[in-house]
């Protein structure tokens, strides 16, 4: 197939993934607009604020979206059914959530507001703090499976998920995902009732929308990429492989977001805090655990 | 010919990225064309078929060195150049932006107003008065390195590329380049120790603040923890 096909598809399958996101955060009791809600973007007045940063405050949602839609290309949906298969497919998809980060720090950057400068100083103080977590927790299907590659990871779990023996690693991919993507109780830099909006305070119409997408789309994505780790990807009896990828990860995605609901919003102190004495650690136990059992458990249950 | 067409353009972008970053008067733009530049190189190795270097250029790059020195630059005195290009207005510097800077080496101007920015401009001008010369001596390596480049009969890889670096990489890692791998940890963790030392804020009340019915003298002893020796 030819690579803009894929791309298409990746595209497409991003902006259904995000509104799925929405839908269910709304079902859920969740502080998401509804469908009717961000269609009206589309009509509303395309605001730029006064001596903003125009190129840069027109552009970031549009990086954000890119960059989103790059990263999708790495997560195989059913087998040989993935945008770009590459030997090092994971790697690019978590390399590719930090020029995410550029683009939120762009958006509060160029809007020429208070509120929007707070939350990009925000976002990239959490960029460090969620990047070696998130990353430590992927190591370990990576070690059982040998490989980078995510189409390789899923098939080395056709015998047994990897959640089965390293469910520490899917608790903290989750716990990293959400803060990687700034959802509820790690939302300080975009958060409405805290800061105004953050770094969204200025958007206002199409660019809102893009990049409330582009939010929604970056944690189905993180999902979508705890399934592939963890979750067995497309494996499954009688139904489909990408039905299984898709209910995979809606269940993995409402459970999350319920979960998460159960908790305040984490003050910025406590959310380096928390990343820094507890996710690390934990990561850095799971990855010596997973080593150890690897080395011991039998190679036909792996 | 599609190759080539791709190399040409990520070399302009590179390039003139670069050159950008130069003129800007705005730091934070300046690290944005620095990040852009160093994300046009990452696809020219992606071009060369090294895309586990790619990754690791736009990750150690884009990912932790220029998040951070965008950080940076926001707690710095302006960022936005603002207050630079007024000095620079007024000062009568002409030229392209941040190139056009150069020390003040007259008297300072009559106007009160633009003494004030005169004298903005003699403690943090961004540039030396070396820059023309600097700018040459770039110059030439550049056309240096470029006619050895070509003129270099360069001897063809007969060897395929391999499909999966990142075995290969591993490896090497565990095995040749072990003792200095796990040397840079060693660096890093006390790297990392110096950091939070420093950090620690000297002379922190280790206990905490003396009550109230305390002698004043405690409170002096807090206000000024070095003043005893």
């Amino acid at each position: 197939m030819n690579p803009i096909a894929h791309a298409a598809g990746a595209f497409g399958g991003l902006i259904i993934a995000a509104l799925t996101v929405s839908f269910v955060n709304r079902r859920l009791g969740g502080r998401s607009p509804s469908l009717r809600q961000l269609a009206s973007l589309i009509r509303q007045e395309n605001l730029t604020p006064a001596h903003a940063d125009r190129f840069l405050f027109r552009s970031a949602p549009i990086l954000a979206l890119a960059t989103i839609s790059l990263a999708a290309l790495f997560i195989p949906i059913g087998p040989r059914l993935i945008g770009l298969d590459a030997t090092t497919g994971l790697f690019f998809f978590v390399v590719l959530l930090s020029p995410f980060v550029v683009a939120m720090m762009n958006a509060g950057w160029a809007g020429n507001g208070k509120h929007g400068l707070f939350g990009a100083f925000r976002a990239a103080a959490h960029l460090v703090s969620y990047e070696v977590p998130l990353g430590f927790a992927a190591i370990g299907p990576v070690m059982s499976a040998q490989s980078l590659s995510t189409t390789r990871i899923v098939e080395a779990q056709s015998s047994l998920w990897y959640v089965v023996w390293q469910p520490l690693g899917l608790v903290l991919f989750v716990i990293a995902s959400l803060f990687a993507s700034f959802r509820h109780p790690f939302d300080l830099a975009q958060a409405d009732t805290e800061l105004a909006g953050g770094v969204l305070a200025e958007y206002s119409g199409r660019r809102l929308l893009l990049f409330r997408l582009a939010l929604d789309g970056l944690f189905a994505l993180l999902m979508a990429m705890a399934v592939v780790l963890f979750l067995g990807g497309w494996h499954g009896p009688l139904l489909p492989g990408p039905v299984w990828m898709i209910l995979k990860t809606i269940c993995l995605a409402a459970l999350a977001l319920a979960m998460a609901r159960r908790f305040p919003r984490l003050g910025h102190d406590q959310m380096l805090a928390f990343s820094w004495k507890v996710l690390l650690p934990a990561s850095l136990l799971n990855v010596a655990l997973v080593g150890v059992l690897a080395l011991l458990l039998p190679a036909r249950l792996q | 010919m599609t190759a080539w067409i791709v190399f040409a353009a990520l070399s302009a972008v590179a390039i003139a990225a670069a050159a950008a970053m130069l003129v800007t008067m705005s730091m934070y733009r300046a690290g944005l064309y620095l990040m852009s530049s160093l994300v046009a190189i990452a696809g020219l190795f992606l071009l060369l078929g090294a895309d586990l270097l790619a990754a690791v250029q736009i990750m150690m790059n884009v990912g932790g060195m220029m998040v951070m020195v965008l950080f940076m630059v926001m707690m710095m005195m302006d960022p936005g150049g603002e207050s630079m290009w007024k000095m620079k207005r007024d000062m009568g510097m002409r030229g392209p932006g941040a190139l056009a800077m150069r020390m003040p080496n007259g008297p300072p101007p009559a106007d009160p107003k633009h003494r004030e920015h005169y004298q903005m401009m003699a403690e943090m001008a961004m540039t030396t008065t070396q820059l023309p010369w600097a700018i040459a001596v770039g110059a030439a390596s550049a056309v240096g390195l470029g006619a050895v480049a070509i003129t270099t009969a360069w001897p063809l890889a007969t060897a395929a590329p391999n499909s999966d670096a990142s075995v290969e990489v591993g490896h090497l890692l565990m095995s040749k380049y072990m003792i200095a791998f796990e040397g840079a940890a060693f660096l890093i963790v006390a790297g990392i120790a110096g950091a939070v030392m420093l950090g620690k804020r000297e002379g922190a009340p280790k206990a905490p603040p003396a009550p109230p019915s305390a002698p004043a003298v405690d409170q002096h002893e807090h206000l000024h923890p070095g003043g005893h020796g």
